[in-house]
């Protein structure tokens, strides 16, 4: 593929399905600079992606794809030599905040953090209105498994959201 | 807040992005630029130092098996010098890869003080072309190549020992200056792509921390 078409893909990719590398980012980056580095990874893994994409899947699956493999990667990769660096590192302006955020967002995001690295894509994914068996497609887990996992995922929340409902929400 | 409005707060997103992205630092070509630049490197290493060490223990090997074997054979009668060109010769190839070894161990123990983000892998680059970059004029590149230079001359030291016939420099020399200028014009036009590599990625670093 020639590289002004790919840049044209990746334009219109970036355009229509920017919220899923904001929401991957977010979910999984526990600082802003780690945000803005993992939406450096997952933007520059779509656009090596675009290649490969033959149609087959729905273009917003595959970007959830690449962006949770990405994130996965990624999250190991810190674990294993970034441990303690983050906070030392500064944000590079990349990701521009809006000056009041919906507390509301913040509250499901902190929820989602404090799930396990696979049950924080899994519950990206089920906000978003994913069928199991896309679910299964882009982890790469069978449609049971999923199933039971979604079950604790929504019990979890739904639990939570009845703790914390009375004070802050 | 109830289950079905977490749905719908979760949804705004798609109307009301969660970031602005600054597109201008969103650098989609650092992973080409660093592939280039490691494939440069490699085709460096490769082709210029571990073929001229190759060619240079080749050389050196055929032609002190030759020696030997005149020497075996009674067409020649041992002396010292044969020896001690033999201990050159390994000498310089072992001084060659010992140069290379601790040159590569010094940078490589430089380079895990870099972390995993971008920002980082792009000093680790900068630090390869920098590395690379301060080889040029330094006593061990000198040694890193000795071993070319060596088995030229002792291949013709050989030759004229096999033909019985006294050394005389005027070859050696001679295909010493039919190589430099190669050489020289090869060291410029690597040099003037790291120098390319050390521009594009000091350009990628003040783009990500504009004003450091």
């Amino acid at each position: 593929m020639l590289k002004a078409k790919r840049n044209q893909v990746f334009e219109e990719w970036m355009e229509s399905h920017k919220a899923i590398l904001f929401k991957v980012a977010r979910a999984y980056g526990a600082t802003h600079a780690d945000r803005e580095d993992l939406f450096q990874q997952i933007a520059v893994q779509v656009w090596n992606s675009i290649e490969a994409f033959r149609g087959e899947a729905k273009v917003t699956t595959w970007i959830y794809r690449v962006a949770l493999n990405t994130a996965l990667a990624w999250n190991r990769k810190e674990r294993k030599h970034g441990w303690g660096r983050q906070d030392l590192e500064a944000a590079t302006g990349l990701l521009v905040s809006p000056a009041s955020r919906d507390p509301r967002l913040e509250w499901i995001y902190e929820r989602i953090a404090e799930l396990d690295e696979v049950s924080r894509s899994l519950a990206l994914l089920m906000l978003d209105g994913f069928s199991y068996r896309d679910m299964s497609q882009i982890l790469g887990l069978s449609e049971s498994n999923v199933g039971v996992k979604i079950n604790r995922i929504k019990a979890t929340l739904i639990a939570q959201l009845a703790k914390d409902s009375n004070d802050e929400l | 807040m109830n289950f079905d409005q977490m749905l719908e707060t979760w949804r705004a997103q798609e109307g009301v992005p969660l970031y602005d992205v600054k597109r201008e630092l969103l650098r989609l070509e650092v992973p080409r630029d660093q592939a280039d630049l490691q494939r440069s490197l490699r085709r460096n290493t490769w082709g210029v130092y571990w073929a001229s060490l190759g060619t240079s223990v080749a050389c050196q090997v055929l032609f002190f098996a030759l020696l030997f074997a005149a020497i075996s054979w009674g067409d020649i009668t041992s002396t010292v010098w044969d020896y001690v060109a033999l201990g050159i010769g390994i000498g310089t190839i072992l001084l060659s890869a010992g140069a290379y070894w601790v040159s590569r161990k010094r940078h490589a123990r430089y380079e895990r003080g870099f972390g995993n983000s971008l920002h980082e892998e792009i000093r680790r680059n900068l630090s390869r072309v920098d590395y690379q970059l301060s080889r040029y004029g330094r006593l061990a590149s000198l040694f890193m190549y000795a071993p070319m230079w060596m088995a030229l001359i002792l291949s013709f030291w050989i030759v004229f020992r096999i033909g019985g016939k006294p050394f005389g420099w005027l070859l050696p020399v001679g295909c010493f200056f039919f190589i430099v200028p190669w050489w020289v014009m090869w060291s410029f036009w690597f040099k003037k792509q790291l120098l390319a590599y050390r521009h594009r990625f000091s350009q990628l670093l003040e783009l990500l921390n504009p004003g450091e």
